[in-house]
């Protein structure tokens, strides 16, 4: 420690400038830095899932979709019908776009009195009333079209956009959304599906943090300067911060990796905590310098006594969010890795930067050293900690108890759908399409085997339309109503042929005879060398509990319809990969915990010294956990992507203010105080430390709340409960604790010196 | 200054002539390609097999009976296997197509736009088809750039095409023709966003009834990342059959 300590005050200069320097070159870096939202960023290149969305994508040509809801007084209105078109080939045009299926574009199997024909739907355009209602007819007696791509009160129609394979899905969404702007159509348009919410969520989440992030840092600097009142005691923990910012984002750039809706809010993350450290050297070097000591002098003695608690807070924070590096999900991962490097150099900094600069400038003892109300409370709170220590410990488990009985109603929900406010733009859109069609969101269920088996294709038919009676999807569109529809065509359009045939050779025939009429209308729903099959629906509830009763059924069915061993049947889609990361989520969550609480732990015994300390810090913690989880589910919020951050920053930043008390407690003890003597010392002096960083760091995320995302809103509050949690548990719990076993074990000993 | 001229001029006779030894232009050597491939009747066995981007692979086998003459373009398909599609036929009478289903015992009609798509899901058109069985590429291309160069140590002739029909999918075809046999040792067709989209390229050369053609092709199609190889097992430029085999009469036979 001393001869870190040296090194700062000894050569501040060249620390200075080596700093500067190093930020210079890692803020090029952070200027490469994109966003991204892509869902697949989320899961590793190997997981399974992924490829086999991939393998959908490459094997039918398409797997994301864009989905366009057109509202009319009349959709089969001659105009309506024109507008619809005019958007549809519009659309096709855009590069990226691999095809768009709506009322003017579908293709249908005619049987006609010389033979077959596969041609669109609406092969002329209507121009009179009553060809208008010719197609209504004809469209609303058709399950594949009716509550498809026209809702059975004909109000609105649905254009879907098949994004290609390698597009990027959510730069289409953003040209789309822009494109649909320029026409000049009396019909309202409704912008959704899965790439739409993701471009909009990377735009107005930039919008946001750009927003937010300077509140947060002007309500810092605020609380700083009301703290230390002068320039300094303002300039340096903010210094210190963006700093750790600007390499952390300059390492990103530097590794090519991107931000997502994860780390977004990253930056505040390091504003709200990076300047913690600094608080308590420049609290302890004004504490030196009102003892008369001089500049340099009060800078390495507030170093050596402050030093070890800063490296400790800080090692435990980087463990907290190293803690994410457990989850299997590839973007949660880059926020551990990322969030404890930013940690680690803001309190590297701290630690070299803060001191070299002190001991360059002037500096006078501070002002507020003297008694304040705040000095006040916290004698007052000394003092009960000593006097009642039994009802603070008792209040406290109760507290615990409470919320905790709140754990079972905690639910996990990984929907992209729910970070959207009811009443906003893109959440409209998609009631509008959940409410009128039967679906909007797609499952893609791939059956591997011999698809020219009669057998194999009546399993199919069977298991489609169970799944369908289930009301959880829409019409499921396969390679088995291609095959009903052409042999129904080859009989004359007799409605008792729409079967498919019991024969395989006739089977193979009309696959030939389709793929001779139509050579692409086939390979959307089967493979060139007939072993790989899809099965398309739409799915209404895209809920995480909605997906779950979907897989349950597909699951169900799969066992009762293909039993044979050479048949496989697997289920992927954007929803599919949603409901896998909230699985993904919970394991993760639970190793890191255990990973966190184990390295804290380790942590303290190294470096606290001390049996006692280090394990009533970690079951503070633990308890500060168990009530994050317990308000989440009292509150009704979810465990999701970004809520599920927060017991990692409450292990990580939590434990800080128990590693000050209680290093502050042994100082005194090891000055030859008393546990009464001690505590208070600890309360008095490391309390207001402890006080005014959390209220910073609860002010940085309590700015949040602001924000147009529900999950941020919730991410703001929630931490901000657990660090006032945090704060309070160090400031009473563990005192209270620590006086309370002191007089259990003394009167301990004095019953033993009696007996 | 006199002994110059005459200098100049010998080396003028040497060298001038060498620049005009190709005696041919592009146009002449499309036709010389097209009278080596093309042939009023033909009667070819071949397997079909297309691989796709994934790796997945279907084979048929077919015999092809073609009749290409004035204006009229006739084909007749026979499926030999796989077992489950033997017997059925397809038969192409310029812009008209019929199908047998021999399951079905029934003569269909498919619609003529089905014609602008590929042929049989393979990596082939039915506009390539025409162009390499039997119509040629003379009749319906222009020649754009001709010269000569060499391709993997063979000398060819390279010729860019441009199709006279608008509503063709191509835009250019870059043709590498061998300068002895006559035959298509590769070709480039560019879509009409002028990239290329497909390559054709062809393999194990032979002579039959003293002409040259190529035992084996394949068409990769570079989007898509698929191929159809197309293997040549029986050809026979002068089959004995008569023009009632084009009939639908003849197609509901079977075999």
């Amino acid at each position: 420690m001393k001869k870190l300590v040296r090194i700062a005050t000894d050569h501040p200069r060249a620390v200075i400038l080596i700093i500067l320097i190093l930020t210079v070159v890692f803020g090029f870096f952070a200027t490469r830095v994109t966003m991204t939202t892509d869902l697949k960023e989320f899961f590793p290149q190997d997981d399974h899932r992924v490829i086999t969305y991939e393998q959908v994508e490459v094997d039918f040509g398409a797997a994301e979709y864009i989905m366009l809801a057109l509202e009319a007084e009349d959709l089969f209105h001659p105009a309506t019908i024109r507008s619809i078109d005019l958007i549809t080939r519009d659309l096709e045009e855009i590069e990226g776009v691999a095809t768009v299926r709506s009322l003017t574009s579908v293709d249908e199997i005619k049987g006609t009195e010389w033979g077959l024909e596969i041609s669109p739907l609406v092969s002329e355009l209507p121009t009179t009333p009553e060809a208008g209602e010719d197609l209504r007819e004809k469209v609303l007696a058709d399950e594949l079209y009716s509550g498809a791509i026209v809702s059975k009160d004909t109000k609105v129609g649905l254009i879907i956009i098949e994004v290609q394979p390698d597009a990027d899905s959510v730069a289409l969404a953003g040209l789309i959304t822009q494109r649909i702007k320029d026409y000049s159509i009396p019909e309202r348009l409704y912008l959704t599906g899965t790439p739409v919410l993701n471009n909009l969520l990377a735009s107005s989440m930039q919008k946001d943090l750009k927003k937010l992030f300077p509140v947060v840092l002007f309500i810092i600097a605020l609380i700083l300067f009301l703290h230390f009142r002068d320039f300094k005691g303002v300039a340096l923990p903010f210094a210190t911060v963006f700093i750790s910012l600007i390499w952390t984002l300059g390492l990103m750039g530097l590794l090519g990796k991107k931000l997502s809706p994860l780390n977004a809010v990253m930056p505040i993350i390091l504003v709200s905590l990076g300047n913690a450290y600094g608080i308590y050297l420049l609290n302890r070097f004004g504490e030196e310098l009102s003892r008369g000591k001089k500049r340099r002098e009060a800078v390495v003695s507030a170093l050596i006594a402050v030093g070890p608690a800063i490296i400790m807070a800080g090692a435990t924070t980087v463990a907290g969010f190293a803690s994410n590096l457990f989850s299997d999900i590839t973007l949660m991962r880059e926020f551990g890795l990322f969030t404890s490097f930013g940690v680690a150099i803001a309190f590297a900094v701290s630690l070299t930067f803060i001191p070299a600069v002190l001991s360059l400038f002037p500096a006078r003892p501070p002002a507020h050293a003297k008694k304040t109300r705040e000095g006040k409370t916290l004698q007052l709170l000394a003092g009960w900690i000593n006097h009642k220590p039994r009802s603070i410990v008792v209040v406290s488990l109760l507290l615990l108890l409470t919320t905790a009985l709140g754990l079972p109603r905690l639910r996990t929900d990984s929907n992209f759908f729910n970070f959207f406010p009811e009443d906003s733009q893109p959440k409209i859109a998609y009631n509008l399409v959940k409410e009128k069609f039967t679906g909007s969101e797609s499952v893609e269920i791939v059956v591997e085997g011999d698809l020219q088996d009669p057998k194999l294709l009546t399993a199919m038919k069977g298991f489609q339309e169970e799944l369908k009676a289930t009301g959880i999807i829409g019409e499921p569109t396969s390679l088995v109503n291609i095959l009903e529809r052409t042999n129904q065509a080859m009989h004359e359009g007799n409605p008792d042929y729409k079967t498919v045939p019991d024969d395989e050779a006739l089977i193979a025939q009309y696959l030939l005879l389709v793929e001779m009429s139509d050579d692409t209308y086939l390979s959307k729903f089967v493979t060139p060398d007939y072993r790989q099959a899809r099965i398309q629906a739409l799915v209404k509830d895209t809920s995480s509990s909605g997906t779950a009763r979907l897989l349950a059924a597909i699951e169900e069915l799969k066992e009762k319809h293909f039993s044979s061993d050479e048949v496989r049947v697997t289920e992927t889609g954007i929803i599919v990969l949603i409901d896998a990361l909230a699985e993904m989520i919970i394991q993760g969550q639970i190793n890191g915990l255990i990973f966190a609480l184990i390295a804290v732990l380790l942590i303290l015994l190294l470096l606290l010294r001390s049996w006692q300390g280090s394990i009533l810090s970690v079951i503070l913690i633990g308890f500060v956990t168990i009530i994050n989880f317990g308000v989440m589910g009292w509150l009704g919020i979810p465990l999701d992507i970004v809520t599920v951050l927060i017991s990692s920053i409450g292990v990580g930043v939590g434990i800080d203010y128990s590693i000050h008390i209680y290093s502050r407690y042994l100082e005194g003890k090891r000055k030859g105080l008393d546990v009464k003597e001690a505590i208070t010392v600890a309360v008095t002096g490391t309390g207001k430390s402890i006080a005014s960083n959390a209220v910073a760091v609860i002010s940085g995320f309590i700015v949040l709340v602001f924000s147009t995302f529900p999950p941020f809103r919730y991410f703001g509050i929630l931490v901000s409960l657990i660090m006032f949690f945090a704060a309070a548990g160090a400031l009473l719990f563990i005192p209270a604790v620590t006086v309370w076993q002191a007089s259990w074990q003394r009167s301990n000993r004095k019953i033993k010196l009696e007996v | 200054m006199k002994k110059l001229l005459i200098f100049v001029a010998i080396i003028a006779m040497i060298a001038v002539p060498r620049v005009y030894a190709v005696p041919v232009s592009g146009e002449a050597v499309l036709d010389k390609m097209d009278a080596t491939m093309k042939a009023e009747r033909k009667y070819m066995e071949e397997e079909m097999v297309l691989v796709t981007a994934s790796g997945a692979e279907r084979s048929r086998a077919v015999a092809v009976w073609n009749k290409n003459v004035g204006e009229e373009e006739m084909m007749l398909v026979r499926f030999l296997g796989p077992a489950n599609v033997k017997g059925t036929g397809f038969l192409m009478k310029n812009d008209e197509m019929w199908l047998y289903l021999p399951a079905l015992g029934k003569v269909k009609r498919i619609a003529g736009s089905a014609k602008q798509g590929s042929f049989m899901g393979s990596d082939l058109s039915y506009e390539d088809m025409e162009a390499l069985g039997s119509a040629g590429f003379s009749a319906t291309h222009q020649v754009k750039a001709f010269k000569e160069t060499k391709s993997e140590g063979t000398a060819v002739y390279q010729l860019d095409l441009v199709p006279l029909d608008p509503e063709s999918s191509y835009s250019k075809l870059e043709i590498l023709v061998h300068q002895e046999l006559y035959l298509p040792l590769q070709i480039i067709y560019h879509g009409r966003d002028g990239l290329a989209m497909k390559k054709l390229t062809t393999f194990e050369h032979q002579q039959v009834d003293g002409r040259w053609v190529a035992g084996r092709l394949q068409m990769e199609d570079l989007k898509k990342g698929s191929k159809t190889v197309l293997k040549v097992n029986k050809v026979d430029f002068n089959p004995a059959v008569d023009d009632s085999v084009f009939s639908t009469r003849y197609l509901e036979r079977g075999i």
